[in-house]
């Protein structure tokens, strides 16, 4: 394993922590409270239980092959035909998460702040950044994080412990029956399982017998620090929770009256900047590792304009105002989660077996 | 020199650093180079609704208006503008003041009661789907026209550093009072109960309560929709905010509530800070019929249900933490040895006999309203989900629970 193209499992786990915690905090609580009412929080247990179902399954499997790519694996147990396909899929699902993440993000700022700038701007000055941190090595993408990632951890700390003062009432209970809380969860799942990005740097993990627990310690930390925040966003907002779209945001506006703190939603604002370049930055890196799998022949540099290319396109084509992005992402979306959901770890277990039954691999 | 040169070939080799200054270069220079905001865009600070003939909707802007000064005092007009809906009202309003309607900045929206006799969600639907207009923006319902209101209003605005929204800035703190925002306004309206309070203030001449500051209001007889100040007949007129506010049901008003009313209530919803409790005709070992006032310094209200027999019992626990602030009887007050901040166990009496009686009215209020203004049916439901449902079964009207729910209130006061 080259060591500049490396991360160590601390950054591993802050990758896991953003990857987690960044698109959860602005529509989802609204949209979740929409469908489930307060039992919305259901549908967050749920589908991080299938995230961490997913880590484990990562767990397991890097200590089984542990220098071993995902893609070897797949090339040799289902063949190029097969690994061509997935890693299509792979692209897909990537570029598809990246325009869903943008999008909500520019219409947040464009909502809240800059209304009068178009998405041109905003593509100037998101696109330059995240290419540059996917084509920048992964280590040098993990120092990154690193050196941002206590002022990310203070900010979202504070954000959700500020936020409860902010409660003054209870919401109604036991509104939605089971099955609203499962459909909503299916409709929202694109949202989740993002944690399949470990698949693909699967080899490019240092990782040493027990490691295991500090990544599930990131990843409960930033599924409990969620909870939270939708816990406080509800029992704030109760009734108008729905409409009230960008959850982070709104709970640090609801408590501008307390303690003369003035106005703190700002510090939501540059907590959303630094996780929304994180992400698409690890979104990114994820999307030209697979456009390597698929034609690796050509250099990264041509995944970064496919990339540019196609998102351009996508972004100022199909995608322009808040409704549209929510029909986006609970219709078209959730489709794709059968990669991160059922096809990842479908071959994940599939592995697992065959290795289990003694057959031999080619390191 | 050849430290800054290798210097710089460093940072041209920096991709970012490239990108960093061609951002502040193209986007620096462009917004550099851009007209000044309030070039492009009115900002509003207040907006008036007002109901006209025909299915006609007058809006009222209150606008500031950007003029140099060496006194900090801020200028203000009211334009007025009407249409089919808010929309098309907003439209005409910008093409009276040459500029877009900016709502970025409005604190404070005043409705005329006549929005209120029918739903007012959908009345006001506009500025619920305006991603400008904040949802903690003020609500007031008033009973005069919203242009002589905010007429009223722009003369605090432009003469002082009282602003429009500052008039009701404490109402919740206040036990005369209640908050009245959208987001408190839609709270209500889709609460299970849809039951809401929207802070009611009036306009009243010059010899009544109230506050104006050389206040010229100008009659709206003579304002045209054709935007700009109008009409030359002058009346001299106060804003009252002395607590009123009306009471609403699926956005219609169904009751308006005076300030003693609404004191009644507060003891029931128990979100206020402050406010007095006065004792008349008092009689102890240091007072002989005196007028006793008490202030409130603190207020903790515990409610508690229970279910009876399938009928909810709800147990209100009030600790009012309050000191006497002020006695008067005709005798000699400070006799020697009396502390004079001191209660005795019979005022305390009296005080909560008092506040008994307050609450008793607040639940009369409530339920001749069937309106559940404290949001009792969260409270039962959420701990008898299914006691609640079968007992809403058993009723012919299900919004007249209230008057099957029975109450048990138990004020508690504290000497501060």
């Amino acid at each position: 394993m080259a060591r500049d193209k490396s991360i160590n499992i601390w950054q591993t786990g802050i990758f896991i922590f953003i990857i987690i915690f960044a698109n959860k905090v602005l529509l989802l609580p609204s949209l979740l409270y929409r469908d489930a009412n307060v039992e919305g929080i259901f549908c967050y247990l749920i589908l991080f239980l299938l995230e961490i179902g997913l880590i484990f399954l990562f767990i397991v499997l890097k200590s089984k092959f542990p220098n071993v790519s995902f893609a070897s694996l797949v090339k040799e147990k289902f063949g190029i035909v097969t690994l061509k396909i997935i890693y299509f899929l792979l692209i897909i699902f990537f570029l598809c998460k990246l325009i869903l993440i943008y999008n909500v993000t520019y219409i947040f700022f464009k909502d809240l702040i800059y209304k009068e700038n178009d998405t041109i701007i905003f593509l100037v000055c998101f696109l330059p950044i995240i290419n540059y941190l996917a084509f920048v090595g992964l280590r040098v993408l993990g120092r990154t994080c690193q050196l941002f990632f206590p002022l990310i951890l203070i900010i979202a700390l504070f954000c959700v412990i500020i936020s409860f003062i902010g409660i003054s009432s209870t919401p109604l209970f036991y509104q939605s029956n089971v099955s609203e809380v499962l459909i909503s969860s299916l409709k929202h799942i694109s949202s989740f399982g993002d944690v399949i990005f470990l698949y693909l740097f699967m080899d490019k993990i240092d990782y040493k017998k027990g490691d295991g627990k500090k990544l599930v310690f990131f990843a409960l930390s930033a599924m409990i620090l969620i909870i939270l925040m939708a816990i406080a966003f509800y029992f704030s907002y109760t009734y108008t929770s729905f409409m009230h779209q960008y959850a982070i945001f709104e709970v640090m506006g609801n408590i501008k009256d307390y303690g003369g703190l003035g106005r703190i939603d700002v510090i939501a604002v540059i907590l959303i900047i630094f996780l929304t370049y994180f992400q698409m930055g690890i979104y990114l890196k994820c999307f030209t590792e697979s456009f390597n799998v698929l034609l690796p022949k050509l250099h990264k540099q041509y995944a970064l304009i496919t990339f540019d290319i196609l998102f351009v396109i996508i972004v100022e084509l199909i995608i322009r105002n808040l409704e549209r992005t929510i029909l986006y992402g609970e219709s078209i979306l959730p489709y794709l989660s059968i990669i991160s959901f059922v096809i990842i770890p479908l071959c994940s277990i599939i592995f697992l077996i065959i290795k289990r039954r003694g057959e031999k691999w080619k390191d | 020199m050849e430290r800054l040169k290798a210097y710089l070939k460093l940072i041209f080799k920096t991709p970012m650093v490239i990108v960093f200054i061609l951002i502040s270069i193209i986007y620096g220079g462009i917004a550099l180079g851009k007209d000044a905001e309030i070039d492009d865009y009115a900002v509003v600070t207040a907006i008036g609704l007002d109901k006209g003939e025909e299915d006609v909707v007058e809006i009222s802007l209150l606008t500031f208006v950007p003029i140099v000064t060496q006194n900090f005092s801020e200028q203000y007009e009211v334009v007025k503008s009407s249409g089919k809906s808010i929309s098309e009202a907003m439209d005409f309003a910008g093409l009276h003041l040459g500029r877009q309607v900016g709502l970025s900045h409005v604190k404070m929206v005043v409705v005329n009661e006549d929005f209120f006799t029918n739903d007012a969600t959908t009345e006001m639907d506009y500025l619920t789907r305006n991603a400008n207009l904040a949802l903690s923006t003020t609500l007031v319902c008033t009973d005069a026209s919203a242009f002589d209101f905010l007429s009223a209003v722009k003369e605090f605005n432009t003469a002082s550093s009282i602003k429009a929204d500052d008039l009701v800035e404490f109402n919740e703190d206040y036990v005369y009072s209640t908050e009245s925002t959208f987001e408190t306004f839609y709270k209500g309206i889709y609460s299970p109960t849809n039951t809401e309070l929207v802070s009611f203030i009036t306009l009243t001449s010059e010899d009544k309560e109230g506050i104006s500051i050389q206040t010229a209001a100008q009659n709206s007889a003579g304002g045209g929709s054709g935007g700009g100040q109008s009409g030359q007949e002058q009346e001299k007129k106060k804003i009252l905010n002395d607590g009123q506010a009306i009471l609403c049901k699926d956005g219609k008003e169904v009751y308006k509530l005076d300030k003693e009313e609404m004191k009644h209530l507060n003891f029931l919803k128990g979100d206020f800070k402050s406010g007095s409790i006065i004792i008349e005709n008092f009689s102890d070992n240091v007072f002989t019929n005196a007028e006793l006032t008490f202030e409130i310094f603190e207020n903790k209200l515990n409610t508690q249900v229970a279910f009876e027999n399938g009928i909810p019992v709800v147990y209100i626990n009030s600790k009012i933490f309050l000191k006497l602030s002020e006695a008067k009887q005709t005798e000699r007050l400070i006799n020697e040895n009396v502390d004079f901040k001191n209660i005795s166990n019979e005022a305390i009496k009296a005080i909560e006999f008092k506040i008994k009686e307050y609450m008793q009215d607040g639940i009369r209020i409530m339920r001749e309203n069937k309106a559940d203004i404290i949001n009792l049916y969260t409270t039962i439901y959420n701990k008898f989900p299914k006691e609640m449902s079968e007992f809403l079964d058993r009723l012919e009207d299900r919004d007249d629970f209230l008057n099957f729910v029975v109450f048990k209130v138990a004020p508690q006061i504290y000497s501060y």
